[in-house]
């Protein structure tokens, strides 16, 4: 419960502050919220297998995003950046729609 | 501390139901500041992918050129196309004027044959010639001469006594009268000529010419009349070539 309500207290704020990315951060913001939903979506899956525990949750929150935003920086660096910032993106996305899954098991037994 | 970070993964990967953990506040408290950090985030990352500007400022700078790149050659690729149908237009127009202009001109020289063949009626600036022979004086060679001179000064179309005069007209004599054509003429012979009146008159009435000559014969009495509109009937009949064959026109004669 408090977690959903820090999200929506997080969108407000955005909302009300409307923050300008800044221009260095421009490729690594997509990834890192993908990564970061990624980790609420297991932390979901989680709650509802009954196993979970908020420093797993915390851990693998900012260990995904710092790894995602790594690897597309590494990549940046290599100069596959796009490449890289795009495979993130669909292993994220993989994990993101298997959790999914696992959720919707749960929620409807289906 | 470390060792519990450690086992955590190991529980929850294991499915097996972690016993009711010491809920840690300042674990609590990471939790919900993450949370409402992506929320953050999300709207910050929503709201810059909103205008299409503001995507391409977040775009990297190897993206922008592969999007420019991209706008580059669809608008080349547009640009030759707008450029090739303008040629194929061009194109058409002026052959279509080639066409037109072949065209009139076959038509100009198609006009100028009929008139010519004697197939077209014609009509214009002209004379006519009377020449009044009660005695039957005038030879065929007299008439050839008037029609030789008015050809020479520009005579485009002539009729002698109702017959219209061609390439291949030819007078003759028979029974004491003159022919044209096969045709009998009446006295007094009438010939009409469209073309240059002026030129025409002059050139018959010249010292010693084709009016001297007729007017040297006994009770011949030629009078010349400027019309300035003359009708000449077309030739009555068509004339069947039987010997004559066109050469086919070949580029170069061989």
């Amino acid at each position: 419960m408090i977690p959903l309500i820090a999200l929506l207290l997080g969108a407000v704020l955005g909302l009300v502050l409307q923050p300008e990315v800044p221009a260095f951060l421009a490729p690594y913001l997509p990834v890192a919220v993908v990564a970061a939903l990624d980790a609420v979506f297991g932390g979901v899956r989680a709650r509802l297998d009954g196993t979970f525990s908020d420093r797993v949750f915390l851990v693998s929150f900012l260990s995904n995003v710092v790894l995602a935003v790594f690897l597309v920086f590494l990549g940046d660096q290599l100069g596959v950046g796009s490449e890289l910032s795009t495979a993130v993106v669909v292993v994220l996305g993989v994990r993101m729609f298997q959790n999914l899954a696992a959720v919707r098991r749960h929620l409807f037994q289906a | 501390m470390v060792e519990s970070l450690e086992q955590a993964p190991e529980t929850t990967r294991e499915g097996v139901p972690s016993p009711a953990r010491r809920s840690v506040p300042w674990l609590r408290l990471g939790m919900a500041l993450a949370s409402a950090a992506l929320g953050f985030l999300l709207v910050a990352q929503v709201r810059a992918t909103e205008t299409f500007d503001d995507r391409l400022a977040a775009e990297r700078e190897e993206d922008l050129a592969v999007i420019l790149a991209d706008l580059t050659a669809q608008s080349d690729a547009l640009q030759s196309e707008i450029s090739d149908l303008r040629l194929l237009l061009f194109e058409y127009e002026s052959s279509a004027e080639a066409e037109d202009l072949a065209r009139r001109s076959l038509e100009q020289r198609l006009e100028d044959l009929r008139v010519l063949s004697g197939e077209a009626p014609v009509e214009g600036e002209g004379l006519v010639l009377d020449i009044a022979d009660p005695l039957g004086q005038v030879s065929h060679e007299r008439l050839v001469d008037v029609v030789h001179e008015l050809r020479d000064s520009g005579a485009e179309a002539i009729d002698v006594g109702g017959v219209r005069l061609v390439a291949s007209s030819a007078f003759t004599e028979a029974n004491e009268r003159l022919v044209v054509d096969g045709e009998p003429l009446e006295e007094p012979y009438r010939v009409a000529a469209v073309g240059p009146a002026d030129a025409m008159a002059s050139a018959l009435a010249l010292p010693g010419g084709a009016l001297d000559a007729l007017s040297s014969l006994p009770e011949v009495e030629p009078r010349v009349e400027e019309l300035a509109q003359l009708s000449v009937p077309a030739r009555e009949g068509s004339g069947s070539f039987i010997y004559a064959e066109p050469v086919p026109d070949e580029g170069e004669s061989g």
